[in-house]
């Protein structure tokens, strides 16, 4: 069985195949911004006449519609004398000290918001729905002529009756219009997470959902047997139930690469790491831990608040195009402007002037100029100088080098930042993780980024540029379902606990038959407002406790064993493993010769360095810094100090010189 | 070690991010809405000559403040590894509820900083729940007065025997506890990597750095105007109290003089000087680039004046719970009104109060504010229902509001039509509407209810607030029963707008 990654990213288009003796086909085509799907075909075609029986396609047509605003026209039912929900947020400004900033608007528009006299309190409905109500709503919404529906009433979370009546009555009146009703779509308490959420879902499903069954049917024109989506939480969906899940692939294109971090984790018996993917644009962290993704509520995507599950990705502005300048009193800063794809860095030589981290990249000998990168795209290191020059005089340095330098320096202290929020800032300690790099750029600040984390291990993955489209390949199938509880932990025993758990557990399974299927609980201590997910296998809520006071510990550094304990939501996710690629296994390795150059370092200093073919190294083959690997899709750096070891599985094992480790 | 433009930038990161984090650790494990939600709380790093290194953006009132806490504490002579305990506004505190714990970091043996946090507590006892009593006339009636001491269990045992809800204290201050300990985990992570006496002069060079930028801009600037703007009353008294400045910037220096403002105030409206060198300090602050890194720098450049023992340089044992809440917006709105007059264009003015609402009953307590509108700037109108000023507090869910006390909300909605008329339009204020559904105390602390937030440029005033039960108007300033049923409405003001509207020009 051949499986396919297909990744859409916003330059590139990547596809990875695996043949069913584990061995992989890698294409990379230019991205098509106006009609994805026109790439992902592109790819498909140029890997030729090999049967595809599963297409795995990691998407950005959610993330560019909420980035572009260019959804559908929503109605937003809401409860009466709570209309204005959307608009008041959560009441804090938009930035502490510009005064004139706002936040970016809702996904609906003010006039299509209807109140409905109804409401629901924690212990029931307070003022009822009458039928009357339900008709009136009804014709309302008609005369709107929404492309898309959203309902969400206070405490539907907890008693979603009125609701459901009210999304019965709407699906009946307006045959073809999806309606979203908030407790189908995110059962949790907050109103305000909860309402933009729905209407998020809303405003992207007509749009997915055209953008999905096109692409379904195309692929099975094509004759690919099967069609699988990536959602935000690491696991793929069948096209129709993505669908109907629409907000939940607003992250659909980075959960990619963090899955294919944590399949090339366990290929190297790496369970603990900091992964990091340097785009173009942007640097996506995220952290694995005990072999598993790290998954929080997104915050928000593109200013919209999100509330799904989804695996945990912290994202900064320092990417291989992001702009370098130097501010009035002299500090050096990089992005958040990019020169993006057109025109690009400098050195691209398609009328970019501004210095970027890929020019400094090439000034220090990071990157070849004889070596054209991935896209075909000739590099001029002339023209990267030029840029770089041109920051000398307001930074006080000597030169073009010197600059590029501080550049590097400066980017990977952005990305630090990123990396610390996902570890550190959450109670996790990275010195004892490996660091996976990855992206285009990723590998050359590998040990750069350890050095300032404390970290002494780095994996430096056998093709980090299509990395994320491999993750695809890879990719569980997966569903995840949830529902809010809220109960004191010590009014549930074993067998209400089972039982609490069996609805959710049906569901999953119904979703996805002969799936593995798995418990969470997120617990806090009563009167907390956020809360800490343990698994819960057990049905003994004594277990369960224990479990939340030392995660609780772990992460808060504190657990009050007197304290009493909330179960607020219950999860069951059912998952299909599938089997995974042999790493490693590439067609057409030759025997690698290495070539030499001279090469910068960040703190200055010049030194020779030997260049290695990335991903084509015989296991076993020990690398002393400093050493460049060059692969087709990306560029690492091995540093002075750092010494590597290639893996049977190509990826290169990059550790402190001599053992030692880190701060 | 001198930091070159790459080291300013890489240690600015790595402190800031301490402070994150230990924002974090505070919001995620804190028992109370108005912590964990609202996030009425900050956190901060200070180096060992008592100057902030780092804040984490919470909330602007606490911004210059906590460098007095520091100052107070750092007169007990530390050791290293020990904790404070402070709320006392007349030695480094700021109003009574906001209970600070400061950490002496241990370094290498000796006191390397400080990782300070402070939170607005829902009770710290006195004359009523929730401890923002209108009509208090001594700090003695606000609730129990905690000088700079060490945090040791009898301290904690002494104080929880003095307020209404001592578990949601007790796990509040553990909360606290543990986000000192992760500040000075940080940063004694950061002394490892970079050496500890490279790492403090990267402090003082981060210090220096954002002295430079506040110095470079203001030094674009000449001004010498004044202004007046008034408090509505005091909970005690009715009368208008005046706060003036003089602003004068001149050779890269801000200094405020509030010689001419009303002398203290009977009820419970006065500050102490913290409070008031946090509010120019933030007016000083929306002058800046928004990168400039916010640390002790900053106030180097700000000076600040008043008459000892006035309305906004209080004297003990005037009472202050608004002091810091309303008094704060009222120094902030001046002192903009002064640069307007000193010819710089600034905003109009936004709602100009926090517009404090307090409930308590048998065994709880909850405190909330309500966002209004902010006023609009030259080239942008004012966002609706937001804090603004010297609060960036959120709102309580009101899904969590009614699951964990006796309240129902009937209405949260924008109120259209209370943003000032202009050529950029003033931010609308809100309609927060409650019903009791037990017997409890409610008190209200709120301004602008008679005086509308002022247009900028000619542009039209914003609405004034109003206070109301069943349909009845009430005071700004008020402590009143409500029984079963009782609605209370609460109507907050619209923001000013810029400039005069096109068809009237």
């Amino acid at each position: 069985m051949t499986r396919v990654g297909v990744d859409v990213g916003g330059t590139f288009t990547d596809l990875v195949a695996v043949a069913p003796d584990g061995s992989l086909e890698i294409r990379k085509v230019a991205s098509t911004p106006k009609d994805p799907a026109v790439g992902l075909f592109r790819a498909l075609e140029a890997l030729g006449s090999t049967a595809v029986d599963v297409l795995i396609h990691g998407t950005t047509v959610a993330t560019n519609a909420l980035l572009e605003r260019r959804g559908a026209r929503v109605a937003l039912v809401m409860t009466a004398g709570f209309e204005d929900l959307l608009w008041l947020r959560r009441q804090d400004r938009a930035a502490l000290y510009d005064l004139a900033r706002d936040h970016p608007p809702p996904l609906v528009a003010r006039q299509d918001v209807v109140g409905v006299h109804e409401r629901m309190g924690p212990d029931g409905a307070v003022v009822p729905l009458a039928d009357s109500e339900v008709a009136r709503i009804t014709n309302a919404i008609r005369a709107l002529a929404p492309e898309a529906v959203a309902i969400a009433l206070l405490f539907a979370f907890r008693h979603p009756a009125h609701e459901r009546r009210l999304a019965a009555a709407l699906r009946t009146a307006l045959p073809g219009v999806p309606v979203a009703a908030s407790h189908e779509v995110l059962p949790v308490f907050r109103e305000y997470e909860r309402t933009s959420t729905t209407t998020a879902e809303a405003y992207l499903r007509p749009k997915v959902s055209a953008y999905l069954s096109k692409t379904a049917a195309a692929t099975a024109a094509r004759g690919v047997r099967a069609l699988r989506i990536m959602t935000s939480s690491g696991g793929t969906l069948a096209p129709e139930q993505a669908a109907a899940r629409a907000a939940s692939l607003a992250l659909s294109g980075p959960a990619g690469g963090v899955v294919g971090a944590r399949l090339l984790g366990a290929a190297v018996d790496a369970r603990e790491l900091l992964t990091l993917d340097m785009g173009g644009t942007s640097a996506d962290a995220s952290l694995i831990t005990g072999g598993v993704a790290l998954s929080e509520g997104a915050e928000s995507v593109a200013g919209i608040p999100l509330a799904l599950p989804a695996i945990l990705i912290e994202t900064v502005s320092a990417g291989g195009g992001s702009i370098a300048s130097v501010d009035e009193a002299g500090a050096l800063r990089v992005g958040p402007r990019s020169a993006g794809a057109e025109p690009g860095p400098a050195c691209y030589g398609r009328g970019g002037t501004e210095p970027t981290v890929t020019d400094a990249c090439l000034v220090l000998g990071w990157l070849d100029s004889e070596y054209p990168l991935a896209a075909g795209v000739r590099l001029d290191r002339a023209a990267a100088e030029r840029a770089l020059a041109g920051l000398a005089g307001a930074m006080g340095a000597q030169d073009a080098r010197q600059v590029a330098a501080g550049i590097v320096q400066v980017a990977t202290a952005v990305m630090a930042r990123a990396l610390k929020r996902v570890s550190v800032a959450r109670g996790i300690d990275p010195r004892g993780m490996a660091l996976l790099p990855f992206g285009g750029a990723g590998p050359l600040f590998g040990c750069a980024l350890a050095d300032s984390l404390g970290m002494s291990r780095i994996v430096i993955p056998p093709h980090p540029g299509v990395l994320s489209a491999l993750g695809l390949a890879a990719a569980p199938e997966r569903v995840e379902v949830l529902a809010s509880l809220h109960r004191p932990l010590a009014q549930l025993d074993a067998a209400a606990l089972a039982q609490a758990f069996q609805p959710l557990i049906a569901a999953a399974a119904a979703a996805l038959p002969d799936a593995a299927l798995t418990r969470f609980a997120d617990c806090r201590f009563a009167g907390q407002g956020y809360e800490v997910t343990v698994a819960a296998p057990s049905d003994d809520p004594a277990v369960l406790a224990a479990a939340f006071r030392s995660a609780h510990h772990a992460r808060h550094g504190h657990a009050d064993s007197g304290q009493a304990i909330e179960l607020v939501n219950l999860r069951a996710v059912a998952e299909r493993a599938v089997r995974s690629p042999a790493l490693g296994r590439r067609a057409g390795v030759g025997t690698p010769t290495a070539g030499r150059r001279q090469v910068v370092m960040r703190d200055g200093s010049s030194v020779r360095a030997e260049v290695w073919p990335l991903g084509e190294l015989p296991e076993g083959r020990r690398l002393k810094g400093p050493v460049v690997l060059a692969g087709l899709d990306a560029t690492g750096l091995i540093e002075p100090g750092w010494s590597g070891m290639v893996h049977a599985s190509g990826a290169v094992i990059v550790e402190r010189a001599g053992g030692g480790g880190g701060a | 070690m001198k930091l070159d433009a790459v080291g300013l930038e890489v240690m600015a990161h790595a402190f800031a991010s301490v402070a994150e984090e230990m924002g974090l650790v505070l919001v995620h494990s804190a028992l109370s809405p108005n912590i964990r939600e609202r996030r009425d709380a900050s956190a901060a790093l200070f180096d060992v000559d008592g100057e902030m290194i780092a804040q984490a953006a919470h909330i602007p009132v606490h911004l210059g403040a906590l460098a007095d806490a520091v100052a107070a504490v750092r007169a007990l002579q530390p050791a290293p590894g020990e904790l404070f305990l402070l709320n006392d506004p007349y030695a480094g505190g700021s109003h009574l509820p906001d209970l600070t714990v400061i950490g002496a970091i241990e370094v290498e043996g000796d006191v390397g900083g400080y990782s300070v946090v402070r939170a607005h507590h829902s009770d710290i006892g006195g004359m009523t729940p929730g401890s923002m009593p209108a009509g208090a006339r001594e700090l003695y009636q606000e609730g129990l007065i905690i000088p700079p001491m060490r945090l040791t269990p009898e301290l904690e045992r002494l104080l929880l025997a003095n307020v209404r809800t001592p578990a949601m204290r007790r796990g509040d201050l553990a909360a606290q506890r543990a986000a000192v300990e992760r500040g000075a985990d940080g940063l004694r992570a950061l002394a490892r990597r970079h050496g500890w006496s490279a790492l403090r002069d990267a402090a003082r060079e981060l210090l220096d750095y954002a002295e430079r930028r506040t110095k470079a801009l203001l030094s674009k600037l000449t001004v010498d105007a004044a202004a007046t703007d008034y408090l509505e009353g005091d909970g005690v008294v009715d009368q208008d109290l005046a706060i003036r400045v003089k602003v004068k910037i001149a050779d890269g220096v801000f200094h405020a003089d509030f010689t001419g403002t009303s002398g203290a105030a009977p009820g419970n409206v006065n500050c102490p000087i913290a409070v008031t060198r946090s509010a120019v300090l933030f007016v000083v602050r929306t002058l800046l680039p928004e990168d400039v890194p916010m640390n002790g720098g900053v106030p180097r450049a700000v000076v600040v004046t008043a008459p000892p023992g006035c309305l906004i340089n209080a004297r003990p044992p005037s009472a202050v719970a608004a002091g810091n809440v309303e008094t704060s917006q009222r120094i902030a709105d001046t002192v903009f009104r002064a640069l307007a007059a000193g010819g710089c264009p600034v905003p109009a003015q936004g709602q100009g109060t926090m517009n404090n609402v307090t409930f308590g009953g048998d065994g709880w307590t909850y405190y909330e504010t309500i966002g209004g509108g902010q006023g609009a700037s030259r080239g942008a109108p004012g966002p609706s229902g937001v804090h603004v000023g010297m609060s960036n507090t959120r709102n309580t869910p009101i899904e969590v509001l009614e699951l964990e006390h006796p309240l129902r909300v009937r209405t949260y909605a924008l109120r259209r039509g209370s943003g000032g008329v202009g050529k950029w339009a003033g931010g609308e204020g809100v309609v927060r509407e409650f019903e009791a559904l037990a017997p409890m105390d409610a008190t209200l602390l709120t301004e602008r209810r008679r005086h509308r937030p002022a247009g900028a440029a000619e542009g039209g005033g914003g609405a004034v607030g109003a206070n109301m039960l069943n349909g009845t108007d009430l005071p700004s300033k008020t402590t009143l029963q409500l029984a079963v049923g009782d609605v209370l409405r609460i109507d907050t003001p619209g923001g000013g707008a810029w400039g005069q509207p096109e068809e009237t020009r």
